[in-house]
């Protein structure tokens, strides 16, 4: 891909990056023959935003690509992802608008054959940024591009009953001037609006720096729906929530653009999207809604596509992740697993420590939520809970008190496996060894405990067959660092699976649950 | 126990509080019948800086009710930087300004909400387009108990030795940074009655010192903490009284240049340095003292 701008469109584009690094730090870059996206979705994946190019935006535009083997028709795409920042140092350097006269971007992807042999590494994907300046002066930048992650933008529903609200950014920025900035880690902000039929009212919570997480500030303003320049909502009240970092992030690019917000939203669940209608770029902000604090954050049912990008953004949908449209979608089918990824973020997150390895998560089962519709279904199979997002230091008090979702959790997680030795026999703690041991033990009943402890196995011996055959029966737990001391060299020869058990080590045991002398234990059965 | 005020000059009450901010996370207000007092004392122990600020009420507030079961007394402790925030958006440009049947109203309240009370403000003006808009800030504060409220007391001080109109506290702050890399860990200010300043810092290999002449020495008024003898006729004008305080809270305090107008110091020597901040100017200004311990490093 080949296209050149101009200093104004370059800014265009400066001003674009600068507002998708508030949204995340990897920038995906894709192109057609017919336009240039560029997209960031953060890390949270609660908030996306996306640029359009049309072909006509750029002075020259020019994309080739080899097409596979296997498609004939395809469109060729070129395609990669970056770091946000390494391109915008590139274009904010000081200096730049005044001395640019025009800017030259490559994309090689590497992994397409055939291309510009002087250019182009074959295996790595490139972006080369030419900055032509005064004198003559010609900047080349390279970037490495890294493959993308495949994640699509999030489905904008084209509902009949979409709520639309058009304010001018000058009076919007206004209005969330006086809500307090997000600077630091104090907390992201969040906003509920609340529209009403003549006044728009606009609160916030934050946790001021009080350790004990007490809202230290609340704020609330409330102005007249006349400050919009069009305003259609139904129905009255309508109450949306969610956080001011991205958002921000949108003002400030549409006060740079002088142009006025769309903000559309159809239900409290859905996506807000947001886009700019007379921007030369087709821009599309996605933001994920949260449930305001008060009432119990959903978590949503992680679809976890297997690695399905959200579904091809369509114009309309604003940049709401997949928050939103996951929550929508929270109680209907259960679409596809979610990806590792958000499943691991959910992990991370404290709030979310019960739900699991699988990360599947049932949905608050207090709030049916209507059937979403089609597109916005596809988009919440990558959505994620908003709240899921919400890193554990950003969680409200209000959230964090209400566990009542989570115990919908089925699917029962090794955390949370019963016990199947009688739990009269043995006592919490001795339960929690047993599982901390890693022997994998947890499901012997108590007869085959002691048959194994005591009974009178056969295969008593050192020998490495049986060895072989029975380390693999126990958990991970078992070949680690103790038995290389016991064992010697021998232990280690075998491998780690086996248990080598000293002489010493197996009179000393007994039939307690003791982790250490358990881990002590041969295999006297294979299981 | 119910407060309500109207706040006609936000400007000064933000101010005020972003002095504070500066300087100590947590302050404590205590309103009485007649004067607001700001406290922040948290900094006593390692000679950082105190304020113990009164105010008159009238001053910053108009239709000021206050009732409560101590003696009509409301003491409370609040994040300085909340206050700050909920006082910027009120006095900023962008706020709702008055229109011309409508002045920008700041009413601010004490409150209750979600079981902890909260400094309720609540600011009601004109957006650009003419538009009614209201904004409301709520500020959780903690009210403090009579026993805790009877525990504060102002240092005590003798009467100050000398007092002197410091120059603007600009020039005084680029002056204390450059000493800085030279000084130690303390700082020496002297002053005399004939409205010479001497600031110095000295470490074993250096010594700076830094002088002012032709300042004005005011005569003070006897406050609440001296006995009322003034010095001047019985001192020597051109002795120099000094003290020692810590170098880190003097640049804290001077931190305040972007708001004060004039800054009267009073030396009390080898006990205490006073600062009297006026902020604002004319009718609607205020005054905050600030006290910075001396440090008895050695003898001046």
């Amino acid at each position: 891909m080949q296209a050149v701008l101009d200093a104004a469109s370059l800014k265009h584009l400066t001003r674009a990056l600068t507002c998708l690094a508030k949204y995340g730090d990897e920038l995906t870059v894709h192109a057609t023959p017919e336009r240039l996206t560029i997209s960031s979705t953060n890390s949270s994946q609660s908030a996306y935003g996306r640029f359009r190019y049309p072909s006509t935006f750029f002075s020259r535009y020019r994309v080739t690509a080899e097409p596979g083997p296997s498609d004939v028709e395809e469109v060729p795409v070129v395609a990669g992802q970056l770091p946000t920042k390494s391109l915008l140092t590139i274009l904010r350097h000081r200096g730049v608008e005044k001395t640019v006269d025009k800017c030259e971007l490559s994309l090689h992807d590497g992994g397409i054959a055939g291309q510009d042999d002087e250019e182009s590494d074959t295996l790595e994907s490139r972006l080369t940024v030419r900055l032509h300046c005064k004198h003559g002066v010609i900047k080349t930048h390279r970037l490495l591009l890294q493959a993308p992650t495949g994640l699509l933008a999030p489905g904008a529903p084209d509902a009949p009953h979409e709520s639309r609200a058009t304010i001018g950014p000058r009076a919007l920025k206004d209005m969330l001037e006086h809500f307090p900035s997000t600077k630091g880690a104090k907390g992201d902000a969040q906003l509920v609006w609340t529209f009403g039929d003549t006044d728009v009212q606009v609160r916030s919570f934050e946790t001021g720096s009080d350790a004990k997480g007490v809202p230290q500030l609340s704020t609330e303003l409330t102005i007249s729906a006349d400050e919009f320049d069009t305003y259609s909502v139904y129905p009255t009240p309508f109450t949306i929530a969610f956080h001011l970092r991205e958002f921000s992030g949108t003002i400030a690019f549409a006060e740079g653009a002088a142009l006025p917000l769309a903000l559309r939203f159809t239900d409290p669940a859905a996506p807000l999207f947001i886009d700019l209608p007379d921007d030369p770029a087709e821009v599309l902000f996605v933001l994920a809604t949260t449930r305001p604090p008060g009432g119990a954050s959903q978590i949503r049912s992680t679809r976890g596509a297997s690695a399905v990008s959200p579904p091809v953004v369509q114009r309309a949908g604003s940049s709401a992740s997949s928050g939103n449209a996951q929550r929508a979608g929270n109680n209907s089918d259960a679409g596809p697993r979610d990806k590792g990824k958000k499943r691991a973020r959910e992990e991370d997150a404290d709030l979310y420590a019960e739900m699991g390895a699988n990360g599947t998560e049932r949905s608050a089962p207090e709030r049916p939520r209507p059937r979403p519709r089609p597109v916005v279904r596809r988009a919440e199979e990558d959505a994620e809970a908003p709240e899921s997002m919400l890193p554990p230091s950003f969680a409200h008090p209000l959230y964090t008190s209400t566990p009542q979702p989570r115990t919908g959790v089925r699917e029962a997680t090794k955390e949370k496996e019963p016990l199947f030795l009688p739990s009269s026999q043995l006592s919490q703690a001795s339960q929690a060894a047993i599982r901390e041991s890693g022997l994998g033990i947890e499901h012997m009943s108590m007869r085959e405990f002691e048959d194994m402890l005591e009974g009178d196995g056969e295969d008593v011996m050192f020998d490495d067959d049986a060895i072989l055959n029975n380390g693999g029966d126990f958990g991970g737990g078992i070949g680690d660092g103790d038995f290389g001391d016991e064992g010697g060299g021998d232990g280690r020869e075998r491998g780690e699976s086996l248990e080598i058990v000293e002489e010493e080590e197996w009179t000393q045991l007994e039939p307690t649950q003791r982790p250490k002398n358990t881990r002590a234990f041969r295999p006297l059965f294979e299981d | 126990m119910r407060f309500r005020a109207t706040v006609p000059n936000v400007n000064t009450f933000y101010k005020i509080a972003q002095t504070i901010e500066k300087l100590h996370k947590h302050m404590i207000i205590r309103f009485t019948e007649s004067v607001m007092h700001i406290i922040c004392n948290s900094a006593a122990s390692e000679g950082g800086v105190q304020v113990w600020s009164q105010i008159e009420v009238p001053v910053l507030f108009t239709d000021y009710r206050i009732q409560s079961n101590a003696d009509n007394e409301i003491t409370f402790t609040v994040h300085s930087d909340v206050l700050a925030a909920a006082l910027r958006s009120a006095a900023s440009p962008s706020a709702p300004h008055a229109s011309h049947d409508m002045d920008p109203t700041v009413i601010m309240r004490l409150a209750k909400k979600n079981e902890g009370a909260v400094l309720s403000f609540e600011i009601t003006g004109v957006s650009r387009l003419n538009r009614e808009i209201r904004v409301s800030h709520d500020v959780r504060i903690e009210v403090m108990r009579a026993h805790d409220v009877r525990k504060l007391s102002a240092p005590l001080c003798p009467n100050p030795d000398v007092n002197i109109i410091l120059p603007p506290l600009t020039k005084l702050r680029t002056v204390v940074e450059r000493i800085r890399p030279l000084a130690g860990e303390v700082i020496a200010l002297y002053a005399n009655g004939s409205g010479a300043l001497k600031v110095s810092g000295r470490t074993d290999s250096a010594r700076v010192d830094v002088a002012w002449s032709g300042l004005a020495n005011p005569a003070m008024e006897p406050d609440s903490n001296s006995q009322g003898q003034t010095d001047d006729e019985t001192n020597d004008p051109t002795k120099m009284y000094g003290v020692l305080v810590s170098l880190r809270s003097l640049s804290k305090f001077l931190g305040n240049h972007v708001v004060s107008t004039t800054t009267i110091a009073s030396i009390c020597q080898n006990h205490c340095l006073i600062l009297y901040v006026y902020i604002g100017g004319g009718d609607a200004g205020g005054v905050i003292t600030f006290y910075i311990p001396a440090i008895f490093d050695d003898p001046i």
